[in-house]
């Protein structure tokens, strides 16, 4: 699975939020056009808001695999934290500082990034890192280092 | 003859979250030595339905959201919140529930 990093950025809301993400992929050839909508649209089914540890929370946002060219995950740090509904109990909110974008293709392709990533989330200070990094290297050099599978 | 339980570990599209819960429900029937069939499933179908329907065998049920799940699974099978297994709150809670229901004969 590739992992990308987009650039720090700044949305109003979660559609804002995902729409600039799923296009990143989409311009890069992992996902159809029609990602977003399935994106979208799950969201706010089955949502993806994750509380962890810390200050920064997180959330994996994913679409059906029908969508999916190329397994992915693409990871989006916000200026400002974004609303997402908490996967747990739809009925929480989760101030969304890291997006975890995945495309997912295959269950095999994917268990291993989806690991690191979870790994990811329970290490201490590693999202916190991640939101305070100086600049877009920076958080690029630590995502690509926690997400790599060795 | 070993006997086997079956832990159906569920999510909505079963590739992503539920692997998870999987892998982590694998590395704990490995330390306690409890040999377990893992089944990923689907919550947004209805294979779950369908698992029960076809009186498939289920010891333990690993999944979110906790309470949408718990109303599609029968009373007497155990169900527990797959979230801190992701998050890491509350993980060792569920780890030791998951153990416990394990290891029960």
């Amino acid at each position: 699975m590739d992992v990308l990093v987009y650039p720090k950025f700044h949305a109003d809301n979660r559609e804002e939020a995902l729409r600039k993400l799923v296009d990143f992929t989409f311009t890069k050839g992992y996902v159809k056009e029609t990602y977003l909508d399935a994106v979208l649209e799950r969201e706010k089914v089955f949502p993806t808001g994750l509380i962890i540890k810390g200050e920064y929370h997180v959330a994996i946002p994913h679409g059906d695999v029908e969508y999916v060219l190329k397994p992915v995950c693409a990871v989006g740090v916000l200026e400002k934290p974004v609303e997402f509904q908490f996967m747990g109990d739809p009925n929480q909110k989760v101030q969304v500082s890291v997006i975890f974008l995945l495309g997912v293709a295959k269950a095999d392709a994917v268990v291993k990034t989806i690991a690191k990533m979870v790994e990811l989330f329970q290490k201490e200070g590693a999202v916190e890192s991640i939101v305070n990094a100086e600049c877009d290297e920076e958080i690029r050099k630590i995502v690509i280092n926690e997400l790599s599978i060795d | 003859m070993s006997f086997r339980k079956t832990v159906l570990c569920v999510c909505s599209t079963s590739l992503a979250t539920s692997t998870q819960y999987l892998r982590t429900v694998e590395d704990i029937a490995r330390e306690i030595k409890v040999p377990v069939k893992l089944q990923n499933i689907a919550s947004q179908t209805d294979q779950l339905e369908q698992w029960f329907e076809k009186k498939l065998p289920a010891h333990l049920v690993v999944g979110s959201p906790f309470a949408a799940l718990r109303k599609r699974v029968p009373q007497e099978i155990p169900v527990v919140d797959g979230i801190p297994l992701l998050t890491g709150i509350g993980k060792d809670k569920v780890v030791a529930q998951i153990k416990e229901i394990l290891l029960k004969k």
